[in-house]
């Protein structure tokens, strides 16, 4: 009788783990938030301000570095593991032959910290991008650029910045809304020399 | 026995989860988007745009997808051949295949259509209207929908989640066409 038990046990753990498992995918299922909840503190035109943040793969990315040679395109998200935010990244990646097209670098920015980052990235099978930790001082990078939102997460962003390290377009998008990639490839043709 | 009670309840629970949409109406989704011209001649459309139902055929393969969603980007070569081989087989008069792009826009459907061949006909569905009526589940999503005479559709098989086992897969939609084994 035990062992029907377990058995019969067994099979319906592995069966609810497997309906949860398909219905969250390892991802928090979040509700719905305040649009946007900060205020911009840079605009198009002005040089983008210079940071420097320490990435997944072990380096350190300074902004200023891609002057003269790669325009960037900074992609700020919420959080690691919040549902639009993986599906925007992992979304990135198949796409990226479009960012080189424009001489571009996609460079990913969220205020967690580097190990939860690097989870996230792997969960997603990589992204094929610099992903940055703005975790320490919190949000700073996200505070300076005006998209720090109250609870500390950072907006859904996107700022593309030329080889001259000027900002070129700026879209802070509802939170809850994945930006179109037509958008960013609309704004990347419109860089100086394209 | 009271203690096995529990837990086939919860077994019977799960699986009624599972299988919940098979054998349910199932909704006629308005097509939106842009297909080329062979791709409106394989399902007999002429109307713009047009509804599940407008489509000659018995059966109808559905996948809910999102370009983004990695799940699919990975399965896409899969489903493709899950395409090719109903195609190739003469599988295709009576069972036509669709996919329907959650929350992408025609860019982002031409640009995932590029990016993996797909030959078979790609809907937008941008503001999530198909996805949400269907029961908004996590992508990728099958369903094989038979149309009824009179024009009613039905789900007759779901699966959750990129195909693992092409063949069995390709099994499983068939047999639920009315396809002996």
């Amino acid at each position: 009788m035990k062992k029907i038990f377990s058995i019969v046990a067994g099979i319906a753990v592995l069966l609810a783990v497997s309906v949860f498992a398909r219905q969250s995918a390892g991802v928090f299922q979040a509700e719905s938030l305040k649009p946007r909840d900060s205020v911009l503190r840079v605009s198009v035109g002005e040089v983008a301000p210079d940071f420097s943040l320490p990435s997944i793969d072990g380096h350190l990315v300074t902004l200023s570095g891609y002057r003269g040679k790669k325009n960037v395109m900074l992609s700020f998200v919420p959080a690691a593991w919040a549902p639009v935010c993986s599906d925007q990244w992992a979304g990135y990646k198949p796409a990226l032959g479009l960012f080189e097209r424009y001489d571009t670098q996609l460079i990913g920015i969220t205020v967690d910290n580097l190990p939860a980052l690097s989870a996230w990235t792997e969960h997603m099978g990589g992204v094929g991008f610099p992903v940055l930790s703005d975790f320490w001082p919190h949000g700073a990078v996200a505070e300076r650029y005006g998209v720090l939102r109250l609870d500390g997460t950072a907006e859904r962003a996107l700022f593309l910045i030329d080889k001259q390290g000027v900002i070129r377009f700026i879209d802070v998008y509802d939170i809850n809304l994945r930006p179109d990639l037509a958008d960013i490839v609309r704004e990347m043709g419109k860089l100086p020399g394209k | 026995m009271h203690r096995i009670a529990p837990v086939i309840v919860l077994l019977l629970i799960v699986l009624s989860v599972a299988e919940a949409r098979a054998g349910e109406p199932f909704p006629d989704l308005v097509l939106e988007g842009w297909l080329p011209a062979f791709q409106r001649e394989y399902l007999g459309v002429d109307d713009d745009p047009p509804s599940l139902s407008d489509i000659r055929t018995g059966y109808i393969l559905i996948e809910i997808m999102n370009m983004y969603c990695s799940h699919c980007q990975l399965d896409a070569p899969t489903v493709n051949e899950v395409y090719q081989y109903l195609d190739n087989r003469g599988y295709s008069s009576r069972v036509k295949m669709v996919v329907i792009a959650a929350g992408n826009s025609q860019f982002e459907v031409d640009f995932f259509r590029n990016k993996y061949s797909v030959p078979m006909p790609i809907f937008t569905d941008q503001n999530y209207v198909a996805y949400r009526a269907v029961g908004g589940m996590g992508t990728p999503y099958f369903f094989l929908v038979r149309k009824h005479e009179d024009g009613r559709l039905e789900s007759v098989f779901s699966k959750a989640g990129h195909i693992k086992d092409k063949d069995r897969f390709i099994k499983a939609v068939l047999v639920a066409a009315g396809y002996n084994g």
